[in-house]
């Protein structure tokens, strides 16, 4: 049957024979070639005798275009066929006839399923058949089809291509993408500013200023074209530049530049096309280092006055009064506009320029304020995120004269909405009494209106009540006289009450002087009300510490006297100084605006940034953390501790909108972050306890918890590019010295650990190209004599840290991020498991495992105190081979205390697969030494079987 | 070509927009409105200017109304029905609906009420609204072979639009009134670049600057929200099309997140009925409630009930929507009648009332006593709201326009003198641009460039349509790193593109453009060349070198081919 079709293909392909028959032998060769039961010899002699046909019917493009198509299809179903394939493609890329697009069509298909799967492959397969020379004719071909179609091979060639292959040396594809960039036709110009863009992304940082600008100046021509996608892209490419410059080396002569790009954008911000605002506002919000009075102005519709230094403008050949009225008020535009996907945007950028000034911040807010109103929930929603982004780097300045509408929000018909504005309420400082007072009330009709969302309100009024102590000092007395009523009782289901109470409590415990003038008995009420509001502060207070102190206060009798003083210190300590607070409840927050984004998701999914620019803000957060480096050094605590948390939470801001692949790189720029916080404190602490000895317990804690953290980044992220391994291995280094300086001597044991890493980071820096820096240099040599000799010098530990210096690493992100869930169905404070005291008892975990392998040993741990226990979870109980696997572990818990009731802690841990140097602990069923953390601790409560 | 521009109404005022524009020996008129503050012959637009014999039909092409308001529709059945005008006239489908509702108020307000004269009867109106011819935004319609008109998005009304015009290479937009802000009900005017060379924009608010809307909303909201916290009644007095509409979505809306039980009522009579067209008219409204009426159609109003009159004097809080918005009489001075006396109570008043009206002598002051008539006065004590809300673009908005659409003209209109002429100034200084404020009956003559049309061939559009990389690539220094100095850098923009052709005048007076490629083959001529050779007379004693050189000369053949 084959052979018959075959002949018959011969001689219908012939070119004498008639036109419908040589098109149906073109079909039966397609069915021939994709039936999966034709044999080889088949295919190959079909395909032959369609290249032989091909010079037969020179000049008759009604049968070569079907032709080459199937030539490409039949190359792409059967490899093998290929180079056959492509050889007899090639004669038609010349001359950049029409043919030529068939032609590029074919090889594009071809590289596309090149078995590398388009990348590194495909491109030196293209490069292979396409030279300079025939790129660029085919680039500059009569046929627009043909320019628009290389033109998108080349597009899609770059970013793919490593330093190795390429199709066009880098000047060249600039000068190809730049004059394609001005074609006649609005695909192809839109096709080439995104390979400009693209470019710029590839060469980053390394591209010349000079290069920029012509970039540059060719996106700003295209501002004024007529296709609005044209337009998009071009604004789109002048936020890069602007990018671009702002990062470059001579960043501050820059300035002046960076204004009228922003003027330019702000042009843009008045397009009559919705898609090209959106874009136009999203590129405000990326711009930096413009002048106060520049962003001023485009709060404002009024032109404010002549700007100074006016000198420079002209460079620019920009008329002055016309500098100033494309700026005008382009926000104020943009906060009106008819389209809420628009509203958004500029919203969310006015948040983001609102931390570069406190001027723009305050006149900002007054544009905001009034958005509260706006009649699309997303839009409150964002304006909300914004102020929340705001009140985080403490630039929200709320007046008087806004609290009205703010509060207003309270009242929202919306859940969410509520929340959010909440949320906001809790890190707002409030101007004045008055606002005080009204906040207090609004928050107490709103608990009134809705008690089952006490638990936020009640966090709220703790924060506000420790926030402004003073304002609650002038009213105490006030309060008390309304919640305690002269004759005895007073009734605690009254939310107002209880509201109260919780006021009280809350500020007492922040500003102790407050405390003897709150009357006994608030305490001794407070007490009744203790699990509802431990619930609400979460994690920033425990129960029993609360409960010891309220009872402190009210002379309640307390077990353990000692315990209840010791506790009750310690918890004022913690909660007027630890940030860590605040920072829980942040994440809390993101988290909670996270459930938000879920919802709107489908109604952004237009703006929704594209992995790509995720990535990049990713990045620059991970640059501003490593910027921060000379700060830890000269140790600025304080200015460190706020740029990393502000870098933490912008972080959590990107989590809001993403999922997938992204998350990786997201994860791990969270955990670096952690880290380098940690390195901060610790770095704080050590330089302390040179001048005088403070609690090592808690050094020992940071210290035990960095390790733990910087193993989870070295094993928890598969597939990390070697610069970056070498980057947290220096850490890890780091880590040691710091131990080996709270120790003071050197262990044999550290020591030993110290050399195995010391010379795996050597074994990589030989295997990569990056160099070892001078720190690891210098403790690479401190070992080897430390190894040999044993009386050697003490460690020079302090040069070391001098030495230690942070860099600025790549951190691409193809990696993966093994992670875990952990949870127990149906288990809440509300409904503990049952237990019999001394008796085991079965606990059903449900757990879901993203990116491990069947090599890596988890670990299920269950804390009751002291007492520990270790599930080994064997991966043979993972069902499936995907990402993400999920499964339930039925374990028991032996060590049940006997209490009435108690919490077990549970978490999962993973083996580091290979530390060579490890020591087993002997009479401990358990992992090894090295491990670290996969997931969030749980909590599980349980309860004695008799006393539900 | 040159555009002659006939300005009969709104010439440095507000009132009775009419436009007679000449294009071509095309003649337009824009608008056809009537001016409200006039009750004598000024009411109309001098329409004797246009043909002083009268022969309308052949003194214009073509009748384009921009929107409902009676300054822009009200002379139009006077100027069919009575001055005989027959040709086609233009309106967008919303219009053609609701103009008849505002005319047929405007007469019998002045015919039953005032008991004068009437200038056009009910049956004018509907005999005037059957000869026109709808528009659909952004439709083209060939109004003739040469004159082509086009309605784009103006926002302000209901159906309002923008008009642009174009005879052979000549281009106008007349703006009509429009928003560049869009409102709770209606989008942003929205227009394409265009190339133009004049553009007629009105000015209502030649100087003024306004702020967010969001401002004047949340007054707005603050006053009714504390008025009926506080137990008491709002009555809010509006024109029946427009701002009502926009009003109460923003109630409806307000009432809804904020869970408010308190009823909003409308007074019946010509807003249902105008209820009903918004309803109809959906895709004219703003994106929001395109986007959501599948879903429920926000004129819907789910918080609003009608009003019963018996419910005027009912206890407790409520809003109530009545007409005529200046209080000028009807339904609303009835119950402000019933209303002022109370201080809980909150009056709004539109942002302009004309003299004489109540709403006027609220506005001016804050009376506590005004005299109705001899018989009837009325003690004021309840809170006045002055509602700042406006359909009109500000001056920003108008710059904008100007800006973006960069004619080469600008005439302006619909506005007060003074302020008419600052903004002429900023326009001519800032932006360039040619302006011109002229005054009723006044004609601008305005010049336009000359195209000369050639035709060309698709070689040479192909030629054109590309940049020969090559040319440039061989030029530059080839270096493989990233940066190539400055000379590599320039070269990279320079690349500015050079056409050639060659321009051949054809037997039919039409010029063509065609590539050197296929110039013989035009002309049907082989191609000679002309060779030369050294000729070198050997001579010993003196050197003389004589040599001539030349590129290939064409053959003269009649044509008279030129380089390009
Ligand atoms: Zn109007």
């Amino acid at each position: 049957m084959e052979r018959l079709l075959l002949e018959r293909l011969e001689v219908h392909l012939d070119p004498l024979s008639d036109e419908r028959r040589r098109l149906r032998a073109l079909a039966s060769a397609r069915a021939l070639i994709a039936n999966p039961d034709s044999s080889d010899s088949t295919r190959r002699s079909t395909v032959d005798a369609l290249i032989r046909s091909l010079d037969a019917h020179y000049g008759d493009p009604a049968f070569l275009r079907p032709a080459l198509k199937l030539l490409g299809d039949a190359a792409v179903l059967h490899r093998p066929l290929a180079p056959s394939v492509i050889a007899a493609v090639r004669p038609f890329l010349n001359g950049g006839k029409s043919l030529a697009a068939d032609a590029i069509a074919v090889v594009a298909s071809i590289a596309e399923s090149s078995p590398e799967g388009g990348g590194e492959g495909g491109v030196s397969l293209l490069a292979s058949v396409l030279d300079e020379d025939l790129v660029l004719s085919l680039a500059s071909s009569p046929v627009s089809l043909v320019r628009s179609r290389i033109l998108n091979l080349l597009v899609s060639s770059i970013g793919r291509a490593q330093s190795s292959v390429s199709l066009l040396r880098p000047h060249l594809m600039l000068q190809v993408l730049l004059g394609l960039a001005v074609d006649l036709y609005p695909l192809v110009r839109r096709v080439a500013l995104d390979g400009i863009m693209a470019f710029c992304e590839v060469a980053g940082s390394d591209l010349d200023g000079s290069i920029i600008d012509c970039c540059y100046d060719r996106a700003v021509e295209l501002f004024r074209d007529e296709d609005e996608l044209v337009r998009s892209a071009a604004v789109r490419v002048v936020s890069k530049c602007g990018q671009m410059f702002a990062a470059s080396k001579e960043r501050m002569g820059n300035m002046e530049r960076m204004d009228v790009i922003f003027v330019q954008l702000c042009s843009m911000a008045r397009d009559m096309s919705v898609k090209v605002r959106i874009e136009a506002f999203l590129a405000l919000g990326k711009v930096q280092l413009v002048s106060e009075n520049v962003l001023l102005q485009s709060l404002s519709k009024k032109v404010l006055g002549v700007r100074s230094g006016s000198k420079t403008i002209t460079k620019w050949s920009v008329n002055e009064s016309k500098f100033s009225l494309s700026a005008a008020g382009a926000f104020v535009h943009g906060i009106e506009d008819e389209f809420y996907e628009v509203r958004t945007i500029a919203c969310q950028s006015l948040g983001m320029l609102a931390t570069f000034s406190i001027q723009f911040a305050d006149n900002a807010l007054n544009l905001l304020m009034d958005m509260l109103n706006d009649d699309a929930e997303a839009v409150r929603l964002q304006t909300l995120q914004t102020l929340f982004h705001m009140a985080t780097h403490d630039h929200l300045r709320v007046q008087e004269k806004h609290m009205d509408m703010f509060l207003g929000l309270l009242a929202d018909i919306s859940a969410l909405i509520r929340r959010a504005a909440r949320k906001v309420l809790q890190l707002m400082m409030l101007p004045d009494i008055e606002t005080f007072k009204s906040a207090i009330n609004c928050l107490i009709t709103n608990l009134e209106t809705y008690p089952e969302e006490e638990e936020d309100i009640f966090s709220v009024l703790c924060y506000i009540g420790k926030n402004h102590g003073n304002f609650f000092a002038k009213l105490a007395k006030e309060f008390a006289q309304e919640i305690v009523p002269s004759c005895g009782e007073l009734s605690l289901d009254s939310p107002r009450v209880a509201a109260i109470v919780v006021l009280f409590i809350s500020s007492s415990i922040s500003n102790e002087h407050l405390t003897c003038n709150i009357p006994v008995a608030i305490f001794s009420y407070a007490v009744s009300l203790v699990g509802r509001i431990s619930c609400s502060l979460g994690n920033a207070l425990n129960r029993d510490a609360l409960m010891a102190y309220l009872c402190h206060h009210s002379e309640i009798p307390f077990s353990d006297t000692t315990l209840k003083s010791k506790v009750a210190n310690e918890m004022c300590h913690s909660w007027s100084l630890h940030s860590v607070i605040s920072e829980v409840k942040v994440k809390e927050n993101l988290l909670s605006m996270n459930e938000i984004a879920t919802h709107l998701k489908h109604s952004q999914k237009g703006v929704e940034q594209t992995d790509e620019e995720l990535m990049q803000s990713i990045q620059s957060i991970l640059e501003k953390v490593v910027e921060t480096w000379p700060l830890i050094k000269l140790h600025c605590a304080h200015e460190v501790r706020r740029t990393l948390r502000t870098c933490k939470e912008e972080l959590e801001m990107i989590a809001w909108n993403v999922s997938g692949s992204p998350s990786a790189l997201l994860e791990f720029a969270l955990q670096y972050v952690q880290i380098i916080q940690l390195i901060a404190e610790i770095w704080e602490k050590l330089q302390l306890k040179k001048s005088h000895i403070v609690g090592t317990m808690t050094l020992e804690f940071l210290l035990e918890k960095l390790s733990m953290s910087l193993r989870r980044m070295r094993y928890g992220f598969p597939g990390l590019s070697r610069e970056v391994e070498c980057h947290i291995i220096e850490l890890t280094l780091l880590g040691f010295v710091f131990r080996l300086c709270e120790v003071g001597t050197c262990s044999n044991f550290v020591l030993k650990k110290l050399q195995a890493i010391t010379s795996s980071a050597e074994f990589l820096c030989v295997e990569g190209s990056s160099k070892l820096s001078e720190f690891a240099k210098e403790l690479l040599r401190s070992c080897a004599e430390g190894g040999t000799g044993e009386t050697s010098q003490p460690f020079p530990i302090y040069k070391l840290l001098e030495l230690f210096n942070l860099q600025q690493v790549a951190f691409t992100g193809r990696f993966k991020c093994i992670k875990a869930e952990l949870q127990v169905f149906g288990n809440d404070s509300e409904n503990p498991l049952p237990f019999v005291p001394g008796l085991p008892v079965g606990i059903t975990f449900q757990i879901t495992v993203h990116n491990i392998s069947t090599n890596d040993r988890l670990w299920l741990r269950m804390a009751v105190g002291v007492s520990v226990q270790y599930v080994f979870l064997d991966s043979c109980q993972f069902t499936g081979r995907d990402e993400v696997r999920k499964f339930a572990v039925n374990t028991p818990f032996y060590a049940t205390p006997k209490v009435p009731s108690f919490l077990l802690r549970a978490c999962m841990l993973m083996e580091c697969p290979s530390e060579n140097v490890t020591y087993q602990k002997k009479d401990q069923r358990g992992p090894k030494d090295d491990i670290f953390l996969v997931c969030e601790e749980i909590e599980v409560y349980l309860v004695k079987i008799d006393s539900r | 070509m040159a555009i002659e521009c006939l300005v009969l109404g709104a010439g440095q005022e507000v009132g009775k927009s009419c436009v007679v524009v000449s294009i071509g020996g095309k003649r337009i008129m824009f608008d056809c409105g009537m001016h409200m503050g006039y009750l004598d012959h000024r009411r109309y637009p001098d329409f004797s200017r246009i043909s002083e014999t009268g022969d309308f039909n052949s003194a214009l092409t073509c009748i384009i109304i921009t929107h409902f308001h009676l300054d822009h529709v009200g002379a139009l059945p006077y100027f069919t029905e009575v001055c005989g005008y027959q040709g086609p006239i233009f309106m967008t489908y919303p219009t053609k609906a609701l103009a008849p509702l505002m005319l047929e108020d405007y007469r019998k307000v002045m015919v039953e009420r005032r008991g004068e004269e009437e200038q056009f009867s009910y049956d004018h109106i509907v005999d005037c609204m059957k000869k026109v011819t709808t528009l659909d935004l952004k439709q083209t319609v060939q109004v003739d072979k040469d004159l082509q008109i086009r309605a784009y998005y103006a926002g302000h009304v209901l159906g309002a639009v923008m008009i642009y015009a174009k005879v052979g290479d000549t281009a106008m937009v007349y703006t009509g009134d429009y928003n560049m802000t869009p409102d709770r009900h209606l989008g942003a005017a929205q227009i394409d670049r265009l190339q133009l060379d004049l553009l007629i924009t009105e000015s209502t608010y030649a100087t003024t600057i306004r702020d967010s809307k969001y401002a004047r909303e949340r007054e707005f909201l603050k006053a009714v929200h504390k008025c009926i916290s506080g137990g008491g009644k709002v009555l809010i007095p509006t024109f029946a099309l427009g701002r009502a509409q926009e009003l109460c979505i923003l109630l409806d809306d307000y009432w809804e997140r904020m869970n408010l039980k308190i009823p909003i009522y409308f007074s019946a009579g010509l807003t249902i009925q105008a209820n009903m067209y918004y309803k109809m008219f959906i895709g004219w409204t703003s994106q929001k409630i395109k986007d959501t009426y599948a879903i429920r159609n926000t004129f819907d109003f789910k918080h609003v009930c009608p009003f019963d009159r018996s419910l005027i004097n009912a206890s407790g809080p409520c809003v109530l929507f009545a007409t005529p918005g200046m209080i000028s009489g009807g339904f609303s001075l009835e119950v402000f009648k019933q209303w002022a006396p109370s201080e809980k109570n909150l009056v709004t008043l539109p942002g302009y009332c004309v003299a004489g009206t109540i709403g006027h002598k609220l506005m001016s002051g804050k009376p506590t006593r005004i005299d109705l008539d001899k018989d009837t006065q009325i003690d004021v004590r309840c809170q006045i709201h002055q509602l700042s809300f406006s359909p009109h673009t500000d001056a920003k908005g108008i710059m904008d326009l100007v800006e973006f659409l960069s004619p080469k003209h600008v005439i302006l209109v619909h506005g007060e003198k003074p302020k008419m002429a600052t903004l002429k100034g900023r326009i001519q200084s800032e932006l360039g641009i040619q302006c011109y404020d002229p005054a009723n009956n006044e004609t601008v003559l305005i010049s336009t460039t000359q195209n000369v049309k050639i035709n060309a061939t698709k070689m040479f559009m192909r030629s054109c349509s590309h940049v020969d990389l090559h040319s440039v690539t061989k030029s530059a220094p080839c270096l493989s790193d990233f940066s190539f100095g400055d000379s590599g850098a320039s070269n990279l923009v320079r690349n500015e593109k050079v056409a050639e052709g060659i321009l051949v005048m054809e037997k039919n007076k039409t010029a063509k453009i065609l590539c050197e490629d296929e110039f013989l083959q035009t002309l049907h001529v082989k191609e000679h060349n002309v060779q030369f050779q050294y000729s070198r007379p050997l001579e010993v004693c003196r050197e003389q070198v004589s040599c001539q050189s030349s590129s290939g000369l064409l053959p003269s053949n009649g044509s008279s081919p030129e380089r390009w």
